[in-house]
């Protein structure tokens, strides 16, 4: 017959059946706080870009295929004038390139004092058929 | 001795430290281990919600207690008319001897509800008398004295079932 310090050595071999977790999330780590501001920023980031890159988009239609650095200069730093439209037509590699950089500038343009742009001057112009 | 006020990690760390101890208790008080399993973690939910411990100088005897109060509230367990679950086991035995579990837990369902408390609590709790005293609201000798008997009663109980099985 075993005595009471033995029989009670023997009871606690049976170990309890472990409990389940508690069900309750615990509250999260500073680490997944940082990763989560991180991952928030890039994507903002990304939805900034992309929402830039669709605002400063080129009107389409218009295609500005081979167009030559000096018919870009010559387009947007001087009025368009006969002169300006002979020279970018002389000067650009095709004829759509120079078409390119006369469209190009679409924004209206103070012309200096005793200048008149081409397009006034061809309207002017007696057409005989 | 704990602080009186605890934080939400403190209650969590309470639960890791004594919440096998206390569904293994409430399993002996009720019979099923899942209820048990229930009533130990709505204990600790409401912990957790009020983010305190109370008054409470000694945190373990009053998680007991608190998990005592919650059995014997409910109101489907104070019809004491509660079988044991022979299904879920409520230990792990030595040597995988699950005919000796069955054995062990039919044992202690008979002993009489005070010797079972006093039992698993000093056992397998790990509480001592003067603690046991405060969870059941008796005296340490009252509560060293049940643990005699119900040692006794176990050991004859588990003695006869294996000379049975012999």
């Amino acid at each position: 017959m075993p005595d009471d310090d033995q029989f009670e050595r023997y009871l606690k071999q049976f170990r309890p059946v472990v409990a389940e977790p508690l069900p309750v999330a615990s509250p999260r780590p500073v680490r997944f706080w940082l990763w989560s501001l991180a991952a928030t920023a890039a994507l903002a980031l990304i939805i900034a870009a992309v929402l830039a890159v669709r605002f400063h988009r080129k009107p389409a239609g218009i295609v500005l295929t081979g167009r030559s650095p000096a018919v870009g200069q010559l387009a947007s730093a001087q009025p368009l004038t006969l002169r300006r439209a002979n020279d970018l037509l002389s000067q650009a590699p095709t004829f759509e390139a120079a078409m390119d950089g006369l469209v190009f500038q679409s924004e209206p343009i103070q012309l200096p004092p005793g200048s008149e742009s081409a397009l006034e001057t061809l309207g002017k112009e007696n057409l005989q058929p | 001795m704990q602080p009186a006020d605890a934080d939400r990690s403190t209650i969590e760390r309470l639960y890791r430290q004594h919440g096998t101890r206390l569904v293994l208790f409430a399993s002996t008080l009720i019979g099923e281990r899942s209820r048990a399993q229930d009533m130990v973690h709505q204990v600790f939910l409401k912990l957790l919600e009020r983010g305190s411990l109370g008054h409470a100088t000694d945190a373990k005897a009053y998680l007991f207690t608190s998990v005592r109060n919650a059995v014997l509230n409910d109101a489907r367990v104070r019809a004491r008319d509660v079988p044991l679950d022979p299904e879920s086991a409520w230990f792990n035995p030595p040597d995988r001897d699950y005919a000796a579990e069955r054995s062990l837990r039919r044992a202690i369902g008979a002993l009489s509800e005070e010797q079972r408390e006093v039992l698993v609590l000093h056992v397998w709790g790990e509480l001592t008398f003067f603690q046991i005293a405060q969870v059941l609201s008796v005296s340490a000798n009252t509560a060293a004295s049940r643990y005699r008997y119900a040692l006794a009663r176990l050991r004859d109980a588990m003695s006869a079932r294996e000379e049975t099985n012999a």
